[in-house]
């Protein structure tokens, strides 16, 4: 054969080799070849699985989206929920801002360009709409645009503690509240209520593990002790899947069959957003923010905070956190008053339910009704009320704080690094803003009558 | 004709006598004496000149006084006088010693008693064997070979040699051996150094020499000294150092030559080893020149020709007015030793250099000697072409690149082995063709210029080809391509191949340009490389600048494309590759994306790295060293070619992952 058709042939065979390997990446499991960029810290956790956000040969559709983050608008009454948008009279700023797609301000792989909120677009957007803002309130004349979201003033979805009727109804409030305490959670308490089963309390000598797989007696002295085993929550429960096999290690689905609300956030936070996807589960090497190196390795599970078998809350509140993150904030903690208040709580010193642990702020109690009982219940999803953090306020600061002093000390980074150990020394305006504003507009009311 | 011309100006010549100026007085008329004659008559036809040879008959070419003996040649191929028109102003005075020189006068004194005048003296006596005191040196049949009169006696002789030892393995005793030895005598040579020809060659070398010479039947005794010479009416052998015997009935001594400065020195001039002479050949008479081996410079007798001829262009250039001054170049020697070539030049012998040693096939053995990088020094046995580009690198003392020292290791070349087949005409103008007179390509392409279109004409102009012959076959060459083609110089395919190579570095080096700070302006240049629009046109624009690029690639294969001249062909091609980078750098603003973008953008600027490359290389490749603008020119090209093989696929799956995700 003459040589220029042999490598001619090489090169046909080559080419077809590279196709197929190629075609088989981008159609099967190897997508994550064609990634463009790095994804942002929302969403680096599953940033390999393309098609969890992409439709083939269709983008990005805000359906995807929704599909996680649906229900955090509906809860935060996003202030520009789509169907503003879609509203004729609203043409204009549809032109100047497409708000109808996620992907117009959240673009992905482009980490040179994302901001604050996972925003790909630059921090005085607000300006394509509200450019005249400065002549309907004199109070933002001079203000620049890029301080609109980043001073503890406004956001774009979530304003649940920052629109003008709540804040005006907490113009002058003290910094620290009267009466300081969390609410107490009650589920335990109203579980057999809520589900309808009566069974009866549990002893050692009821642990119904088989013979085939012998425990210590620590294991079963733990669970003697919880509340489990007072609700009648008995080894086979957790430890037998819904196929009636023993499995040594009860995963998060055991744990969902009573606490599907818990786990649902677990799922829904930085700590199982890989679960939720079927990924393996989330190490802390993986992470953006700062850990301890020891704990790179670690597969988190509700196990990792929740130790089996004693289920200790109070550990997974505060040591369990600390057994990973490593940042300056977290490490700032136990420095802090917050902290104390937490030391003297353990200690029997200051009433319940009045210390302040690592997850009365980051996994908070939430109270909500359910069968018309007052359920108050941990959210597990971190991220629900954590950025932008003026979503704290409403739900966990203003449990002990004034609105004026949370929304200075939220809006103070100096402040979140050392974990609140000093005053706030950032003044977020907006409640003179607003007394300003309520008392100029109720002027020509009062004429007309 | 020439013997009657010597008759007729041999009496006392009228021409010298009277107002006129005296003439310019050579002594000596070996190569080195009759060179420097010619060069007188050709650069001042009218000035008289005076050649005194002390050997009967007409000046001969000494150099081939062994082919001679081998058979090889006959005399008249010898004879070393040129044609009829320098003779009005030459006067030849052979079989005419000189026998003193009176310097307060300026004449000389010859062996009939003649007193001549001179403006000027040439002392070109060359030097006489030497003959070492052992025991029976005067013995007969110990003979030395060293003129026409000794080479005639061992020609009278050579059926009747049995055995032949020769003392001294140098080139003389090696020429004598093999003439004597192609005449039947079983032959002896016997050295007392450790290696044959040590004051040209290296071990390595000689070892080659060795096995050379042996292979032609000759015997070699190397590191034995001769203590005595046996015989009583005649050579009946000779008694080694060891106290063995070699039986011979000829001996031939050719242990060295020493300097004939006797004249010299019984006229008052300095003699050391030879006479002592400056830059411009003059002894410590300024009107007294010495040139070739009876003369000393800086130390150094050169016992060749070829520094001969050199030291007689420079007397004469000194004598007629000019400024030339002799450099005591670095010795080259290049033999045909029984038919094997051997050349050595430079110091080809230091210790502590590097040394890029090639050991070919049947006794090819190359050596350079370099110093910090540079050739200074070479070997070569065996018959190679490229001989001219290790001379011009010595003399230059050039400077390999790690590139071209590997090639050289490897293959025995300097790079790009072209360099023999190239033609002559192409040559650099510095590159020696003629090694015996050092005549370079330049030189010859001024004779030819000056209308010298024959090979004889050429030689009487430059002397080329006119003491060993090898490079007939060269001016041949030379000859038969007539005009010299300047290579072109491409400044277009130059100017767009520099500024594809900066733009690809300046992709590299350049930090990602940041996005815009506001959204208040409805329009910032980062929608260039951020928005989907904007990237789509640029990077179909990429996508047919590449396809016309591509096209010169076609034209190389597809004759439909053959239209118009190539040379613009392919100055477009490097305009695309330049538009390219432009394009790249509005469709990405220098980010380089990551994962499979990652690796498609790096191919692609490799790709365009290595077209930039060739391109800068093609517009230069008059620069290159001889011959190797073919070789480095295919491997950038393959490279090329190579880079470009998945681009087409990878360039697909980039497009299609775009709208696939």
């Amino acid at each position: 054969m003459r040589k220029p058709t042999k490598l001619w042939l090489l090169w046909g065979t080559l080419s077809v080799a590279i196709t197929l390997i190629l075609s088989f990446a981008l159609w099967g499991e190897k997508q994550y070849w064609f990634l463009p960029g790095k994804a942002s810290h929302g969403h680096h956790q599953i940033e390999r699985e393309c098609e969890l956000c992409h439709t083939r040969f269709g983008g990005v559709k805000n359906d995807a989206c929704q599909k996680c983050h649906a229900a955090e608008l509906k809860a935060a009454d996003d202030s520009h929920p789509e169907k503003k948008f879609k509203d004729p009279r609203n043409a204009d700023r549809l032109a100047a801002l497409d708000a109808l797609q996620c992907i117009t301000c959240h673009q992905e792989h482009k980490p040179e360009k994302i901001r604050n909120m996972g925003v790909s677009l630059p921090d005085d957007f607000c300006y394509r709409c509200h450019a005249d803002i400065g002549k309907e309130r004199k109070t933002h004349r001079d203000l620049d645009f890029k301080s609109c979201a980043s001073a503890g003033c406004h956001n774009y979805h979530d304003n649940t503690a920052l629109y003008e009727n709540f804040l005006g109804k907490h113009l002058h409030e003290a910094n620290l509240l009267p009466q300081a305490v969390n609410l107490e959670r009650n589920f335990g308490r109203l579980y057999l209520a809520l589900s309808g089963k009566k069974p009866a309390a549990l002893s050692r000598q009821n642990a119904d593990h088989p013979a085939s797989f012998p425990t210590d007696v620590k294991t079963i002295q733990d669970w003697s002790a919880t509340a489990h085993a007072k609700q009648g929550v008995n080894c086979s429960d957790c430890h037998r899947n819904r196929q009636g096999t023993w499995r040594k290690k009860a995963g998060y689905e055991a744990c969902k069959r009573c606490h599907d609300q818990q786990v649902a956030g677990f799922l829904g936070g930085m700590h199982g957003m890989r679960l939720q996807q079927n990924l393996s589960p989330m190490q802390p090497g993986l992470a953006q923010i700062p850990m301890k190196p020891k704990a790179a390795k670690h597969n988190l599970s509700c196990s990792s905070c929740h130790t089996a078998h004693r289920f200790d809350t109070r550990h997974a509140a505060v040591d369990a956190c600390m057994t990973c993150h490593n940042d300056t904030h977290s490490r700032a903690y136990q420095r802090s008053k917050h902290y104390r208040l937490w030391q003297s709580e353990l200690r029997g010193l200051a009433p319940a339910n009045t210390g302040v642990s690592c997850a009365t702020c980051h996994l908070p109690r939430e109270a909500h009704q359910a069968k018309g009982l007052n359920v108050v219940q941990v959210q597990h999803n971190q991220n629900a009320n954590l950025r932008p953090n003026e979503k704290m306020i409403r739900g966990i600061c203003m449990q002990c704080h004034g609105l004026g002093f949370s929304l200075d000390a939220l809006a103070d980074t100096a402040l979140i690094k050392n974990n609140f150990s000093s005053k706030p020394n950032i003044r977020v305006k907006s409640l003179e803003m607003t007394e300003h504003h309520l008392k100029t507009r109720r002027k020509p009311r009062k004429e007309k009558m | 004709m020439l013997e009657k011309v010597s008759v007729e100006l041999a009496p006392n010549s009228p021409m010298t006598q009277g107002g006129h100026e005296p003439p310019i007085i050579i002594v000596g008329n070996g190569p080195v004496g009759v060179r420097a004659a010619q060069e007188i008559l050709r650069q001042a036809p009218r000035q008289q000149v005076i050649l005194y040879g002390k050997e009967a008959g007409a000046p001969y070419n000494r150099v081939r006084l062994s082919a001679w003996l081998a058979g090889d040649v006959d005399w008249t191929a010898l004879v070393n006088v040129g044609d009829g028109r320098e003779n009005s102003m030459l006067i030849r005075r052979d079989h005419c010693p000189v026998l003193s020189i009176d310097r307060q006068n300026r004449r000389i004194v010859d062996a009939n008693g003649h007193s001549q005048a001179y403006a000027k003296l040439i002392l070109a006596t060359g030097s006489q064997a030497i003959l070492p005191p052992i025991p029976g040196i005067t013995l007969p049949g110990v003979f030395v070979f060293r003129d026409r009169a000794d080479a005639e006696r061992l020609m009278a002789r050579r059926g009747s040699i049995h055995r032949l030892a020769v003392l001294g393995g140098g080139l003389l005793g090696l020429e004598a051996a093999y003439a004597l030895r192609r005449w039947g005598a079983q032959v002896c040579v016997i050295e007392r150094g450790d290696c044959l020809m040590p004051r040209n060659l290296d071990v390595q070398a000689a070892a080659y020499l060795r096995t050379h010479v042996l292979q032609q039947g000759i015997q070699v005794l190397l590191g034995q000294g001769v203590a005595e010479i046996l015989g009583e009416a005649s050579v009946q052998g000779v008694r080694l150092g060891n106290g063995e015997t070699i039986p011979c009935d000829t001996l031939i001594v050719a242990v060295g030559v020493k300097p004939y400065v006797e004249l010299a020195a019984s006229a008052g001039l300095v003699v050391g080893q030879g006479v002592l002479v400056d830059d411009a050949m003059r002894s410590t008479d300024p009107d007294i020149y010495a040139i070739g081996e009876c003369a000393e410079h800086n130390g150094q007798v050169q016992g060749l020709v070829a520094p001969g001829f050199e030291q007689a262009t420079v007397a004469v250039e000194q004598i007629l007015g000019g400024h030339a001054l002799y450099q005591g170049a670095a010795p080259a020697s290049r033999l045909k030793l029984l038919g094997l070539p051997v050349f050595s030049m430079g110091k080809f012998n230091e210790n502590h250099s590097q040394k890029i040693i090639y050991k070919g096939a049947s006794g090819i053995y190359r050596k350079l000697v370099l110093r910090q990088g540079r050739v200074i020094g070479g070997i070569a046995v065996g018959d190679w072409t490229g001989l001219s580009q290790m001379q011009t690198a010595i003399t230059a003392e050039k400077r390999l690149g790690l590139w071209q020292r590997t090639y050289f290791r490897l293959k025995g070349e300097f790079s790009g082995a072209a360099t023999g087949a190239a033609p002559v005409k192409e040559w650099s103008a510095q590159t020696i063709v003629c090694h015996c007179t050092g005549v370079s390509r330049g030189t010859l392409s001024q004779a030819l210029a000056e209308g010298c279109t024959r090979i004889e004409l050429l030689r009487q102009r430059t002397g080329a080809s006119s003491v060993c012959g090898a490079c007939i076959p060269l001016l041949n060459d030379f000859l038969g391509s007539g005009e010299n083609v300047a290579s072109p110089k491409r400044w277009a395919l130059s100017a767009f191949a520099m500024l594809t190579c900066m733009l690809t570095l300046i992709t590299f080096v350049v930090a990602p340009l940041s996005y815009a700070d506001t959204a208040q302006k409805i329009w910032t240049l980062d929608l260039l490389w951020s928005q989907g629009l904007y990237k789509q046109i640029s990077g179909y624009s990429l996508l047919a600048l590449a396809l016309f690029a591509a096209l010169l690639g076609l034209r190389k294969r597809w004759k439909i494309l053959r239209i118009g001249n190539f040379e613009n062909w392919r100055n477009i091609h490097a305009f695309f590759g330049v538009l390219i980078l432009f394009v790249i750098f509005v469709h990405t603003g220098f980010h380089l994306g990551e994962n499979f973008n990652k690796a498609f953008m790096l191919l692609f600027l490799l790709l365009l790295a290595g077209g930039g490359i060739a391109g800068l290389v093609l517009a230069r490749e008059a620069m290159l060293p001889q011959g190797s603008g073919a070789l480095v020119r295919r491997s950038l090209a393959y490279v090329h070619i190579v880079l470009l093989w998945p681009l087409p696929i990878l360039l697909g799956f980039h497009i299609l992952s775009v709208y696939y995700f």
